[in-house]
């Protein structure tokens, strides 16, 4: 980590022409994304899920190899992984999508589908959708090409509201050639990010932040939440490797710190991209997530 | 070199007067890659642009000092200027440091290097008053609609939902970093039910430094938003496909439910941000490809 950081320090000082060459050199002959994309294939992404009596997850799944090529005949099949929130495979659903059509699956289903009792009510789910073989024929001029399914997790609450939030990271490699899938990531990282909104704690009942782990490690994370005067709570949790965790935040387990413009902080995270997802929950029982 | 401190760190905001939400945008003063670089303070300006797009005033609103979180109210800074319609404004962070050396940030200033400030987002927040409120991290893409390069739009999205409680409202942003900008963007949709079939194609144009909503549950047919439906929950859900040859509109999803005091914004990926070509430039060919397709398709009002 520390060698790469020094690699992207040295390269944000040099001047754009200069940067592409020493990139080119860098990488020499591998994809400049990741050395394992080799050939054709599709990058997935662990999202979070949940199933309780306030909330629902709903996976639209968008065929969105028709919005990159409408003229062909882009029906495709795909599964869904669902995993506990310590990344143990609770089981996996498999589906079809038509040319530019979609499929709905909720979370509740699919576990009632598998007879899976999940007393936590949430974890983490990973989507596979194949390349159509017209869209593989179509490419084949390409030395190397991979789709990154950046699909948008849909909730809904018991109210009958629906929210989205998109995807933020990559988890696994899916080479076309059908072998078996590639970590993205080995250890994790150990990464630092500071989310840029500020925290009303007052405005919320409960405001979760959700981290996932994508690593093939377990990772220790630490939220942090901080007041303008600097005083500060922090609340730690060992994440397993494609588990998930939820740092719920009220006003109650809050006090001490100012009510507005809290600050957060999270250390540990696992993965360079791997930020949180908040949700929100308000006292009028409406709810929102959004991606940090 | 040159730069124009308003553009280093800018996030273009549709007020939604119209939808009867509440605006409000948080800012932070630290890098959220920690570790990148040091926190510093800011001065933050914002641009407020009538309904037709005329840069009405320029505001420096507040402060934030080193590591913070600050929100700003941009209804209320707004509201005796547009109290009605629906507009843009932009906020501008500029660093304390900088402000403090210029007697006009709309000037251009000479400094040795351009700061790195990718993933300096913004927290764009709206809300119902009383209500819930929903939020979407984002900035102005860098060189937005500058006019030194071609500029357009390709997007696509599942985030589309009509519900007895729910409608999706699309946000079509057009700004610009150029203060000179005067494109007029057509904008070219379409909704695709699940079962693939192409319901709904339609066209909006938005002015220069101007907002449009494109309220679903008016717009299409309320028998294909019937048929669409899914008995199980009542939720009719549609894929959209949007386009414009113009320039680069910021798309956003608005889902709200008003009756339940709720709302969620949410944006969308452009279509480069799906694919890992080995040669980088495919990425634009992808979607030069993709936008031509869907321009036929959609202006022959054909699905397949």
């Amino acid at each position: 980590m520390l060698q790469q950081k020094t690699v992207m320090m040295v390269a944000s000082h040099l001047p754009d022409r200069l940067k592409r060459l020493a990139k080119s050199v860098y990488f020499r002959g591998n994809h400049w994304a990741h050395p394992s994309l080799k050939g054709f294939g599709t990058v997935q992404d662990l999202y979070y899920w949940v199933a309780d009596d306030k909330l629902d997850s709903m996976l639209l799944l968008q065929n969105y190899f028709s919005a990159f090529f409408p003229e062909l005949e882009t029906g495709t099949h795909g599964s869904v992984s669902l995993f506990d929130k310590d990344g143990q495979l609770l089981g996996v659903k498999k589906f079809t999508v038509v040319q530019h059509g979609s499929t709905k699956i909720k979370v509740s289903s699919m576990l009632e589908e598998l007879q899976v009792s999940s007393s936590d009510g949430f974890g983490t789910l990973e989507v596979h959708m194949a390349i159509p073989p017209a869209v593989l024929d179509h490419i084949q001029d390409q030395q190397s090409l991979y789709f990154w399914d950046r699909f948008y997790m849909g909730y809904t609450t018991s109210r009958g509201q629906t929210f989205f939030a998109h995807g933020v990271d990559k988890t696994h490699i899916y080479p076309e050639d059908g072998s078996k899938p590639i970590e993205w990531y080995k250890k994790p990282r150990g990464e630092e990010w500071a989310p840029e909104i500020p925290v009303d704690i007052e405005d919320y009942e409960r405001f979760t932040v959700v981290m996932i782990n994508r690593t093939t490690q377990s990772s220790n994370m630490t939220l942090s939440l901080s007041d303008a005067q600097d005083n500060s709570l922090d609340w730690s949790q060992v994440v397993p490797s494609k588990g998930v965790r939820r740092f719920e935040l009220t006003n109650e387990n809050t006090q001490g710190l100012d009510r507005l413009e809290l600050r957060m902080r999270m250390k540990g995270m696992a993965s360079e991209f791997g930020r949180p997802v908040v949700f929100k929950e308000f006292p009028n029982g409406a709810m929102s997530a959004m991606h940090c | 070199m040159l730069i124009s401190p308003l553009n280093l760190l800018s996030t273009p905001m549709a007020v939604l007067n119209s939808l009867g939400l509440n605006l409000r945008v948080g800012l932070s003063s630290e890098d959220p890659m920690v570790g990148r670089s040091q926190s510093e303070p800011y001065e933050v300006y914002l641009s407020i642009y009538s309904p037709e797009g005329s840069l009405l005033r320029r505001p420096h609103v507040g402060h934030i000092p080193v590591n913070r979180r600050k929100y700003f109210d941009v209804s209320q800074v707004t509201q005796e200027l547009v109290p009605g319609l629906d507009h843009l404004t932009v906020v501008h962070r500029i660093p304390s440091s900088l402000a403090s050396q210029m007697s006009d940030p709309s000037a251009d200033f000479e400094i040795d290097k351009t700061p790195n400030y990718s993933l300096f987002r913004s927290a764009v927040e709206y809300s119902y008053p009383g209500g819930g409120n929903g939020s979407v991290v984002y900035e102005t893409t860098p060189r937005l609609n500058d006019g030194q390069r071609s500029s357009n739009t390709f997007t696509f999205t599942c985030q589309t939902v009509l519900s007895e409680s729910v409608n999706t409202h699309v946000i079509l942003i057009n700004s610009s970093v150029d203060p000179a900008y005067s494109t007029i963007v057509n904008f070219v949709y379409g909704l695709h039910s699940s079962s693939g079939e192409l319901v709904w194609t339609d066209n909006v144009s938005v002015g220069p430094f101007g907002v449009k909503i494109l309220d679903l549950a008016s717009l299409v047919p309320a028998q294909i938003v019937s048929q669409e439906r899914d008995p199980d929950d009542g939720i009719t859900a549609f894929n959209l496909i949007g386009y414009s040859e113009e320039a680069s509109v910021t798309v956003l999803l608005v889902n709200a439910a008003p009756s339940l005091g709720a709302v969620a914004v949410e944006h969308t990926h452009p279509p480069q941000a799906y694919i890992f070509p080995y040669s980088a430039g495919y990425k634009r060919t992808a979607k030069e490809d993709a936008r031509q397709a869907w321009k036929s398709i959609l202006s022959a009002g054909r699905s397949r």
